[in-house]
Parts: C-alpha cells; structure tokens; sequence
C-alpha cells in the first residue's frame, strides 16, 4: 500500500497537472516608464501613465513578464486604456526580442476615437513564442483641452 | 540474503519519503532493529549451550566448588559485552541507513528541476526560425490571385521606401493571400543602423503584425520584414475572425 501510495499518488497528479496551464501577467500603467531619454510629460496618476503635456506626444516603454516551466505559447495580450484625443490614439506596440535584444516579432494595439470611458484592445500574437523578452511600447497622444489619455493596465496570458 | 549492498540500496530508495518519520513511530522498523539483536543472542547463545554437552564437561579439569561459581559469572559478563556490542552494531548500522538515505534525498534533490534562468538563446532562436520557415513554405506555396499578389507587393514595397526614407535599398519584395515578406538591405558603415522602430511606426502593414529576420555581410545588413496584408492574418494565427 506505502508503494502504492509512494509511486501511483505523484504520477497520477502529474497527470493530471500535465494538461495546459495558463497564466497571466498582469501589469498597471504605473509600470511604464520613457523609452531612452528621461521625459517630463510622461506623468502618473494612480495606477495609470498619461502624457502630461499638451504638444507632442510621449512614448513609454511597459515591461511585461515570463515565466515557465516548458516552453509557453502566449495566447493573449490585453490593453486598457482610456483615449480622449480625437487626433492621436493611444498606440502600442507589442514586441519580442530575442536574448541579444534584437527585434523578432511586432504587432499592434492601438485605440480608435475619443471617449471618456476606458477601451479594451487585445491581440493574439502570431507567434507563439512566450519565452522572455516581450515588452509593450506606447506612444502616448498629448492633453487634449486638458483631458489626458492613459494607458491603466495590460497584460499577457501564456499556456504550457 | 537481506542485508546486502543491493538490498539496502533498495530499502533506502523505498523509504526515502518516510526519513522524516521518527524511527519508533515505525512499528515495522522499531520491531527489526530489536529482532536482529535478539536472534543473534539467541543463537549465541545456543551455540555456548551446546559446547557444554557431557563429554566435555567430563573432559575438564576438575573444578571446584569456586570454579562452578565463578562461570556463570563469566558468561553473563561475556553476554553482556555481546549484547552491547550488538547495540552499538544496530546504531552504527542505523546511522548508515539514514546517511545513505541522506544521500539519496540529496541526488534526487540535484536531478529535480532546478530554477529557471534566462530562457536558452538556442531554444529561443530555434523557434524563431521555425515559424520564419513555415512563413516561407506558406508563401512559396500560395495560389492565391497572382493579380492581387502583385498589387500588394507594390504596396508594400512603397511603404517600405516611405518608411526608410532612403537609407535602406527594398530588394526584394513577394506577397501572398495573406502576408508579404522584403528583404532590405543597408551598409551601416554610411549611416549606422536603421531604427527598427522607424520601420515598424511608418510602415502600415509592418506595423499591424510583423515577424524580422536579420543577416549581415560584413557592415552589410539584411532586413528580412515579413508583414501581415491589411485586414488579414498570418497562417496558423490564433487571434478571432473579427480580431479586436
């Protein structure tokens, strides 16, 4: 029976854990930072990163995170964000690098029109390479009579 | 016969799990440990008992009342030391048992699954290549309008043009139904390398999906850009019909 127990009890749960297992990154705005260079428009409120000049736009760079026990296939990656600029859209751009840091896949998400209220864009990658080096990068559109656009949260889901 | 190398490496290996459990809540275990003292004394003793058969004691020298008093004496002194040579045996055997199950632990806990670290660069850029050579056979194999394939190779070789303003040469541009794949080339001896980022924020289509493959020929660099067509998908993509 202890032989039993010692031997059939893991691998039956092995088993049973074998099939796919997701799981998700989840990052706030706050999360974001410049790109190269230090810049002062990029502002934070709350959980939220924002453009807080009312010129130019700012790009910020938003890290996302892996981790994995074999290799993972993102399946999903959602944006928050809030456009209040009827010009711009805020605009981001998911990309992975491979170890050297050198570009190997790039797909977008951006928001359309203008409104109050938060819109929720996802992108299903093309490649299903979920090994580390993915980071999100967002051109934030400038204060539009004050009102700013945010980017609140995002994240990547990956199964094993 | 139990006891041997074999046996007590399969001991251990069996009963690894329970090292933590104290010895005396194992009734199996405690039950041996004073077995094996016992049977070994019992046969000693025995073994003393019939060595002292009749002939023998006739054959003795006479002894006197003294010497009759002084050997039982003598054979509880002598049990004695046996029985405690034997326990210290059993503890010294004891400690072996748990030092090789030590041992063990320690093995298993090197083979198990250590904590990951950077991903393996191989592993990362053989993936990479796979899924750039299912592209190439997707598109080396597409029967799709040659018309519309051609218009969108001129699409998107503008885009490109637009986007490098010049600093890279577009020299080879194909579509298919569903994406397109340029090779641009630039010598960054004149100009250091062009931004990708350049590249994936003024081309339309580069930026919507893309995939990039590099290769480089002295200061010579190859863009290889293979971008997904305008409101269509990659071949194998997991993303919904209506996408967003």
């Amino acid at each position: 029976m202890n032989k039993l127990l010692t031997f059939a009890l893991p691998l039956a749960l092995t088993c049973v854990a074998l099939p796919a297992s997701s799981r998700v990154y989840w990052h706030t705005g706050y999360d974001c930072h410049h790109e190269i260079q230090a810049d002062a428009c990029i502002s934070y409120s709350g959980v939220s990163v924002y453009n807080g000049c009312g010129s130019n736009n700012a790009v910020v760079v938003c890290p996302i995170d892996a981790s994995y026990t074999n290799a993972p296939t993102v399946s999903q990656i959602q944006l928050v964000a809030t456009d209040r600029n009827p010009t711009f859209d805020v605009d981001c751009t998911v990309q992975k690098v491979n170890t050297s840091g050198t570009l190997q896949y790039s797909g977008n998400m951006k928001t359309s029109g203008s409104s109050l209220t938060p819109q929720t864009k996802n992108l299903f990658p093309a490649t299903g390479q979920g090994l580390a080096g993915w980071r999100m990068r967002c051109t934030l559109p400038a204060l539009d009579a004050g009102n700013v656009s945010t980017v609140s949260h995002y994240f990547m889901q990956t199964s094993e | 016969m139990r006891g041997g190398p074999d046996d007590l490496k399969g001991g251990v290996l069996m009963k690894a799990s329970e090292l933590k459990q104290p010895v005396l809540q194992r009734p199996g275990r405690a039950l041996l440990l004073l077995a094996v003292p016992c049977l070994v004394l019992t046969g000693w003793i025995a073994r003393n008992s019939s060595k002292e058969t009749p002939a023998a004691r006739s054959s003795s020298p006479a002894v006197g009342p003294r010497s009759e008093a002084t050997a039982p004496d003598e054979e509880l002194e002598q049990l004695k030391r046996s029985v405690s040579a034997l326990q210290q045996k059993a503890v010294s055997l004891e400690g072996a048992v748990l030092d090789a199950r030590r041992a063990a632990l320690a093995a298993s806990a090197q083979s198990a699954p250590q904590p990951q670290g950077p991903p393996d660069p191989k592993v990362d850029e053989e993936m990479h290549r796979e899924r750039l050579a299912d592209l190439d056979v997707a598109l080396a194999t597409d029967t799709g309008d040659a018309r519309d394939r051609q218009v969108a190779a001129r699409t998107f070789q503008g885009q490109l043009e637009t986007a490098t303003e010049g600093r890279a040469r577009v020299v080879d541009v194909s579509c298919g139904t569903e994406f397109c794949k340029a090779k641009l080339e630039e010598d960054t001896k004149v100009a250091g390398e062009l931004d990708t980022n350049v590249l994936v924020d003024k081309a339309p289509w580069v930026k919507a999906e893309a995939f990039f493959d590099y290769e480089w020929e002295g200061t010579l660099k190859r863009t290889i850009v293979y971008a997904v067509r305008e409101g269509r998908r990659f071949p194998g993509s997991t993303a919904p019909t209506e996408g967003q």
